[in-house]
């Protein structure tokens, strides 16, 4: 029984760990159109940064990496995003600057296999392919639990960050911002005819977008333990996308759908599926992948808005104008005095005058 | 047209002095200059890659200048870009209509406002007060100005379903929640039938009495000789003459650049000209 429990928060780290990476993809590619393949790269940096920031120093023996310290949590998750969001500064200049459409994303893809070979092939960054591991998980000798409690309080931890996405992303969608970076999505140069600086715009929902990928990353490599190069491949990346694409695009609901759907659901149930006849566990593990492809091309072919379409903004003030409730400034007609000729209203104005 | 206060006021609101834009080995536009004045219809015609819409862009600086200066209000505005020049108060629209397709018409028209409170992270978050301000007044702006362009019944439609001529009104609307100092127009009747076009073509006479200053791209002659003074006419990339449209339909060179013929020069104005142009107006199809 406690085999399922301790399963059944696994898969709730999973869930919120993957809401705010959905968040933050929605932010750049679903609000500012940004068309970024790469964003596995920004959570494994901030993963990496969190990791070294929480290991101490670095016995070139066992491991060895840069910048080896131990600083208390949960500043590591602060460094993760810090690092999320300073690398896509870095990144943005090259993607931002002129690309556009399936070239910015050709070289998001190019970048991301770049990064990922550095990473790999130095092993004094992070430790080459073998990756970083015993990163110690977060409070464990303050808060003192057993392994079932603990991780409860580690679904508490991701479900706080998750939370703290959703309300910042819903401000973002409300608030003009979001309206700017729609308009860039839809249209740059109507942005920029209207004074909007563009390129500010991306590369400051960029960089946001950056910081929670690095805080995703943080709290994936704090929960791991571990994290090496074979864990952040252009296949994780894709998860991501793919829970936006059918979760729905632009609809933060939509993201946390998503999240639930492809990660958990798809990714989780397929492994369930017991080995039978020439089908052996890496066969099932294909499966998985095939399955997460196959649903996100059947959405792009059938529903490419996703389950939760991108939801439509109303403004009460102009509702209650349209519903008649009140006059339209200005003129003080009603609306169907407006829309239907205005020969009644203004006979019935001149009566009054 | 003309206002009394505008012929006293002598200087122009923008000035381009010998612009020059070269696509590869195209030369698009060669050393033009032209002015335009506050509270005027200023007209740009031409045949087909007379380079009109080029000289628009280097003018709201969408596109930059090989050579050549653009000044607005008497600044040299040349380095700018197009965002910082539309802050200045020069806002343009645009040849094909662009709507912002997966949102609504209001929402166009509030991207048309230009207090721009609330649009960075920051500013979003702890200016809610100042930017739920702005917003409210640029609402009711907006809701006066779709009530005029007749657009109210689609304030909460995304824009994508709009006719060609709403699309049309809509962009004219949009551009003028800027409350632009001077509205660039890239041929904002095209592809509309006749009856819209007179439709916009009175409500950007209405906008120009009520002050607005504008430069207005334009084929049909007849539209350009009732809502423009002075007209300037290009081909190939020059400015080839300006003045008023019956200054202009006496001018042999003018004739013979545009219609591609120069018998019968003073007798036939050019606006009434009843044999098909070489550059059939549109709207005929």
């Amino acid at each position: 029984m406690s085999h399922y429990l301790y399963y059944a928060l696994t898969l709730g780290v999973y869930f919120f760990v993957y809401c705010l990476l959905g968040l933050g993809y929605n932010l750049q590619y679903g609000l500012a159109g940004i068309n970024n393949v790469a964003n596995y790269s920004f959570v494994a940096f901030g993963a990496y940064m969190a990791a070294v920031t929480t290991l101490g120093p670095s016995n070139n023996y066992l491991q060895s990496y840069i910048l080896g310290t131990s600083i208390a949590w949960p500043l590591p998750l602060l460094v993760g995003a810090a690092a999320g969001a300073l690398t896509s500064l870095v990144l943005g200049f090259i993607f931002l600057w002129r690309l556009r459409h399936q070239y910015q994303a050709i070289v998001t893809l190019v970048v991301a296999q770049v990064i990922w070979l550095l990473v790999g092939n130095n092993t004094g960054i992070f430790n080459g392919y073998n990756g970083l591991a015993g990163v110690p998980q977060p409070l464990e000798s303050v808060v003192n639990l057993a392994p079932i409690p603990y991780e409860a309080f580690f679904v508490g931890i991701a479900a706080f960050c998750a939370l703290l996405g959703f309300a910042f992303m819903r401000r973002v969608v409300r608030s003009p911002l979001g309206r700017v970076l729609r308009t860039i999505r839809e249209d740059e140069s109507v942005a920029s005819c209207f004074g909007r600086n563009v390129f500010r715009q991306q590369m400051s929902a960029f960089m946001v977008a950056g910081a929670m990928a690095g805080l995703a990353g943080g709290l994936l490599v704090e929960y791991l333990g571990s994290w090496t190069p074979s864990g952040w491949t252009v296949y994780e990346g894709f998860v991501v996308i793919a829970a936006l694409i059918i979760g729905g695009t632009a609809n933060n609901i939509g993201a946390a759908l998503g999240a639930f759907i492809v990660p958990v659901a798809i990714y989780e149930l397929t492994g369930f599926i017991p080995p039978f006849g020439p089908v052996n566990a890496q066969t099932i593990d294909a499966f998985r992948w095939i399955a997460i492809g196959l649903v996100a091309l059947l959405f792009l072919w059938f529903r490419p808005q996703g389950v939760l379409p991108e939801p439509r903004r109303h403004f009460r003030l102009v509702d209650r104008i349209l519903a008649g409730q009140e006059p339209i400034p200005g003129n003080g007609l009603s609306l169907s005095e407006a829309v239907h000729g205005s020969d009644a209203a203004s006979d019935a104005k001149d009566a009054t005058q | 047209m003309s206002s009394d206060l505008a012929e006293a006021s002598a200087a122009p609101l923008i000035q381009a002095v010998g612009l020059s834009k070269s696509f590869g080995g195209v030369r698009a536009v060669q050393n033009c200059s032209l002015e335009a004045y506050p509270g005027k219809i200023t007209g740009l015609i031409g045949p087909n890659g007379a380079g009109k819409s080029t000289l628009l862009a280097l003018l709201a600086g969408a596109e930059r200048p090989d050579s050549g200066k653009v000044l607005f209000e008497g600044r040299d505005v040349t380095r700018r870009h197009d965002w910082q020049r539309a802050r200045l108060g020069l806002v343009r629209t645009f040849q094909v209509s662009r709507p912002l397709g997966h949102m609504t018409v209001l929402e166009n028209m509030l991207i048309g406002a230009m207090d721009m409170s609330g649009e960075t992270f920051t500013k979003a978050f702890v200016n809610r007060k100042q930017w739920k301000e702005n917003e409210e007044r640029d609402l009711i702006r907006a809701v006066e100005l779709l009530e005029r362009f007749d657009l109210l019944q689609l304030t909460n439609d995304y824009a994508e379903i709009l006719s060609g001529g709403q699309m049309r009104l809509l962009e004219l609307a949009r551009a003028l929640m800027a409350n632009p100092k001077l509205l660039l127009l890239d041929e904002p009747f095209a592809g509309v039938n006749p009856t819209l076009a007179q439709e916009l073509a009175d409500h950007v006479e209405q906008l120009n009495r009520e002050g607005q200053s504008m430069i207005l791209i334009e084929h049909e002659l007849n539209l350009v000789g009732r809502l423009c003074d002075p007209v300037i006419v290009m081909a190939n990339g020059s400015v080839l003459a300006s003045g008023s449209m019956d200054e202009l339909g006496k001018s042999a060179e003018v004739l013979d650049a545009y219609l591609g013929r120069t018998e019968r020069v003073g007798a036939t104005p050019l606006v009434t000209t009843s044999e098909p142009e070489r550059e059939a107006p549109h709207g005929d199809a």
